[in-house]
């Protein structure tokens, strides 16, 4: 089978985290293999499903996850912000996986996230899974967007939903899209990518300790997928 | 009546039948009323049942000989447990079993308990349990979770396995040597016995079974009437034109066909599900009048059309049934008197086994033809009536400690009543399976269910089982009810479901193949045409078409590698015919195929090893013909392959079926040197293998399994149930969340384990090698190539280009690179 090639390597920064340039209706886009997009225009950087704690729901639960994921998943999105300079973080829902997910330890992680991250401004869609978690996050700067709420020229919604009027494009999440790469002589998996279909956005999981579902895409779609630190757009 | 004596009232049971008993059967009361633990081994269908199941009413007439004492109303407490593999035999034992208790008026209550009985029936058990029991070793697990049938279950004389064979050297095997641990730990006396098809490793087979505390060997009675096997093949009409390759064998079907028609009923086996669906429509376009007589069995099917199937056996209304390993176990069918087997049988016990399914009546024949679908399976079927001669018979491997199957055990036995570390240590040693587990192990497993893993930091917040006052329990319900829906170790695969538009389900397919159609895509299922109609809710609707298929299902795991007894066997035969010996239809029918082999090439004797070389416009090819088994050659072909890549700057491609490996390279591959340099050498094996092979995505599927087996994924499909929805995570997760953040967990370590001795045949490949090396090389230069090369080629290039689906798909992943380059 023939390897999927990197389209291009625009590093962002001297840390050298794999990005491309993209447009989509005139805005232009940077896709970072680490499942963020920042969007320059607005210094915003976008991501979405975290799914925070769910470990330690898991461990809670009685199955034997050993914690580590959150703190990692908080690791990668510092490591964009800072390399993107992002003054804004927008994550379109599902922060935590479910209220038993704030535990001491994601606690701690996310204060001390937060303390790092003082000049941020910190938006967040609430997703299916942070139904009933408003109450156990007030310590926190965050501030809740609505659903189809506008930021410049796009908005953005945890499930995907037509664009708000006056938007040329809605950024969401909840799908964990990824595209299925096989030949019968190799298959390389699932792989995580960004879903073009519709005007509708659709970011893959941040989380590390989040799965993710097979998409379909359609001809008129555009798919980017992330071949381990790489992205690269399929037809 | 007077009471008779206990012996008498059985001779007159059999005497109602007709019938006296065998002396193995005798023999196997006898060794019973002694107190002794055994094995029976003995075909299909003479009488193994009765040697087990009437040893306890022996024992109890012994002692309830009074027959005024009988009352039905109040019958005798638990007794006897009876295990069978499958839940769907269960009520067909229940009947064999009931037949003696009815026939002699025992006032005993026989009941299952299996997945499929109906909760009052189980709610009623659990205060009070039938005199014997028919139940799955799951649900055996599950009963030992309620600590308040602890002293119903102490008083239990016998434990029954069935089909001991088919549980042995599996992780449900092991789950039952644990659970017959402490049933024995329950009652010390506890009597076990055995029923087993033939096996190469019967006293091993006996020794797990009554574990090795056990002060008296296990007794193996061996049935004493061997059943008549008549086995035959099918030799093509016209065999210059037969193929020296192929996997389908249509070709056979009119010769096939008019072997059905002389009988009554005929079970027609196939390799895969894919192969039974093809041979279905082959026959029925053969004979078109057969609609409604023939039918398909395989596992996909649902079970309403697999009932179906099997009633239409049972009452002798099908002419043929083809189908898969799904009807190698249980229930007997008498009607069946002709067993057709399609393909290679890969191993003798299995070739035995599926020959059994024939000739029920006693004293019948059991009849196997055996149909080829390529020239050189006729060498494996006259190899195997060989091995079966001689008494090579597969053996079955036990597994050596399966810490995932140690980890829900230890849970199971944290919520019946809660253990000791000591005393359940001691317990778990009994069995074959845990007796070298060592106390880091144990200490290990003890960590994972306790604090999540021995980590001392990394699992906080862990909820599972309780240490206190040492002892180990489980106190939270919500870990009881979810331990106790996730009891067992058989994996599902990720399907889904096929119904028509009405809503009738017809069976599963797996995901990745209902992702490949379009709408209006016809495929082969269930020996009909249908066409997807859309794909909603994880549920393919479909409905009745016309025309030609566009695909057939291809299911996985669908290929068996031959058994290492049926290579060693096929090795002298291919000696055999070197030296122009050829014994019985099948060899001398390949004569003219042995003959041009030797013309242009040699054919092996057991002690050299052929490699055939041929330089063509296309390349160097290196063909190597081991023998050994496919999955042996898969390892071999990538450690040779990665071997000679490490020499010379090169690529090569590869292919193996169970005969030999291909190796092509469009460079000259300099064989001789590489061998006499240590080609074949058994040094850094392990490190090369890991090198060689995508070790990591074998171990992620390897991974899946273990995952399930100690807790870590629920069984139940996605979905199903709304409350555990949240916990849901892929093995591939989990495992790569041990990798980064506790790489020290055992569980990995024993993926790495499975993968090596279950994917690779670890063991098998490095004698192999040893074999190779210690043997002749013969280097031939064929100028063209020879007819044991042929199907090998043909694999490969079907591999290549005859497929659609490949063809399309990378023609999909050209499309992608170029519109990435044309973007850049």
């Amino acid at each position: 089978m023939p390897r999927p090639i990197p389209l291009s390597h625009s590093a962002i920064g001297s840390a050298g985290l794999s990005s491309i340039a993209i447009s989509i209706e005139g805005l232009d886009f940077q896709l970072l293999a680490q499942r963020g997009v920042y969007w320059p225009e607005q210094k915003t950087l976008f991501i979405a499903d975290t799914h925070f704690g769910k470990d330690a729901t898991f461990r809670s639960q009685g199955i034997a996850v050993p914690q580590g994921s959150t703190e990692g998943t908080l690791a990668t999105i510092a490591l964009m912000i800072s390399q993107c300079q992002a003054e804004r973080l927008v994550l379109l829902g599902d922060m935590f996986h479910a209220r038993s997910s704030i535990s001491q330890g994601v606690r701690e992680s996310l204060d001390a996230f937060f303390q790092s991250q003082r000049q941020l401004k910190f938006s967040l869609i609430l997703g299916n899974h942070d139904k009933g978690i408003s109450a156990l996050t007030k310590g926190w700067p965050i501030e809740i967007l609505d659903s189809g709420a506008s930021i410049g020229s796009v908005s953005v919604s945890h499930i995907p939903q037509e664009p708000s009027p006056s938007t040329k494009l809605l950024l969401c999440g909840h799908v964990h899209p990824a595209y299925r790469f096989t030949s019968k002589m190799d298959s390389v998996g699932k792989l995580p990518c960004f879903w073009l279909s519709n005007r509708q956005f659709v970011l893959p999981a941040i989380g590390e300790f989040t799965g993710t579902q097979v998409i379909h895409p359609s001809k008129s779609d555009q798919t980017w997928v992330i071949v381990e630190d790489e992205i690269l757009q399929v037809a | 009546m007077i009471n008779a004596t206990p012996l008498q009232t059985v001779r007159d049971y059999f005497a109602s039948k007709a019938q006296k008993p065998f002396r193995f059967q005798m023999e196997a009361w006898k060794a019973y009323a002694e107190g002794h633990s055994g094995l029976v081994h003995s075909a299909t269908g003479t009488g193994k049942t009765l040697a087990v199941w009437l040893g306890p009413i022996l024992q109890w007439l012994k002692r309830n000989g009074a027959r005024s004492e009988w009352n039905p109303k109040n019958p005798p407490a638990l007794r006897v447990l009876w295990i069978t593999p499958l839940r769907a035999l269960a009520t067909d034992t229940e009947n064999a079993l009931l037949a003696p208790i009815d026939a002699m008026g025992l006032p005993w209550l026989l009941e299952s308990r299996t997945g499929d009985s109906s909760a009052s029936m189980k709610a009623k058990q659990l205060k009070r349990l039938p005199t014997a029991l028919i139940t799955t070793p799951e649900s055996l697990c599950l009963l030992l979770t309620h600590a308040a049938l602890l002293p119903q279950m102490s008083a239990i004389e016998a434990v029954i396995v069935d089909e001991w064979h088919e549980l042995l050297g599996s992780k449900r095997g092991t789950q039952v040597e644990l659970a017959l641990s402490r049933l024995r730990k329950l009652n010390p006396s506890l009597r076990t016995w055995g029923l087993s098809a033939t096996l190469g490793n019967l006293t091993q087979a006996g020794e797990a079974l009554i574990g090795c505390e056990s002060t008296q060997p296990c007794k193996i009675i061996q049935g004493t009437t061997k059943k008549r096997i008549r086995l035959d093949s099918l030799i093509p009409d016209k065999m210059e034109r037969f193929p020296w390759s192929g996997h389908i064998g249509s070709r056979m079907v009119p010769q096939a066909a008019k072997e059905i028609e002389g009988v009554n009923s005929a079970l027609v086996f196939a390799n895969t599900r894919s192969q039974t669906e093809i041979w279905y429509q082959h026959l029925l376009q053969c004979r078109p009048d057969w609609a409604g007589q023939i039918a398909v069995h395989h596992g996909s099917l649902d079970t309403s059309v697999r009932d179906w199937v099997e009633n239409g056996l049972r009452n002798g209304k099908l002419r043929a049934v083809v189908c898969t390993s799904s009807l190698d176990l249980g229930v007997d069918f008498s009607a069946v008197d002709l067993v057709l087997q399609v393909g290679s049988p890969k191993g003798s016990a299995r070739l035995l086994q599926r020959a059994g399914r024939s000739g029920h009546q006693p004293g019948a024949e059991s009849r196997l033809i055996f149909v080829p679908t390529n020239a050189l399976e006729l060498i494996e079927l006259a190899a195997a009536k060989d091995a079966i001669q001689h008494g090579k018979i597969e053996s079955r491997p036990l597994l050596n400690k399966p810490l995932d199957v140690l980890v829900q055990h230890a849970v199971t036995i944290a919520i019946g009543g809660g253990f000791t570390s000591e005393d359940l240590l001691k317990e778990v040693r009994t069995t074959q399976a845990f007796q070298s587990l060592t106390d880091d192990e144990w200490r290990w497993v003890l960590d994972f269910i306790v604090r999540g893993g021995s980590s001392l930091n990394a699992y906080p917040e862990f909820h599972r089982v309780q240490f206190e006052n040492d002892r180990y329990q489980v106190s939270l319900r919500r870990v009881m009810t979810l331990h106790r829906l996730n009891i067992g170790t058989i994996v599902s695969d990720t399907a889904m479901k096929v119904k028509y538009m009405s809503g009738s389900t017809i069976g599963t397919v797996e995901e990745s193949f209902i992702g490949k159609l379009k709408q209006g895509d016809r495929f082969l299922f269930a020996g009909k045409l249908v066409e997807l109609v859309i794909v909603r809710d994880n549920i393919a609707y479909v409905k009745r078409s016309k025309g030609t298929p566009d695909a057939v299902p291809r299911w996985m795991g669908g290929r068996m590698p031959l058994s290492s007894e049926l290579s060693a066997a096929l090795r002298e035969k291919v000696h055999q015919a070197s030296e122009g010996d050829l014994k019985g239809p099948e060899m001398k029918s390949l004569k003219s195929l042995f003959e041009l082999q030797q013309r242009w090439s040699i054919l092996p004797r057991t002690d050299e090893l052929l490699v055939e070389v041929i330089h063509d416009r296309s390349g160097h090819q290196v063909y190597l013909f081991p023998f050994e088994g496919r999955l042996v050659h898969e390892g071999m072909a990538s450690v040779l392959a990665y071997r000679l890549t490490q020499r010379q700057r090169t690529t090569i491609s590869m292919a193996c079926n169970d005969h030999g490996i291909v190796l092509q390279s469009p460079h000259v591959i300099p064989i001789e040197k590489a061998i006499v340099e240590g080609l074949f050498s058994t040094e850094r094996l392990e490190d090369d293998v890991r090198q060689s092979m995508n070790a990591t995505e074998m171990a992620k599927r390897q991974f899946r399994q273990i995952a399930r087996v100690s807790g870590l994924i629920q069984a139940g499909m996605p979905g199903q149930r709304k409350s555990t929805s949240h916990i849901q995570a892929s093995s591939n997760l989990f495992f790569d969340t041990f990798s980064e953040y506790d790489p020290r967990n055992l569980l990995l370590e024993q993926c790495r384990r499975e993968v090596l001795e279950q994917q690779l045949e670890w063991t098998r490949l490095s004698r192999a090698l040893e074999r190779m090396q210690k043997g002749k090389i013969k280097i031939v230069y064929p100028s063209k190539v020879t007819p044991l090369a042929f199907s090998l080629l043909v694999d490969k290039l079907r591999e290549r280009l005859s497929s659609e689906t490949l063809a399309e798909r990378v023609a999909r992943m050209q499309k992608a690179l170029e519109t990435a380059a044309g973007q850049e």
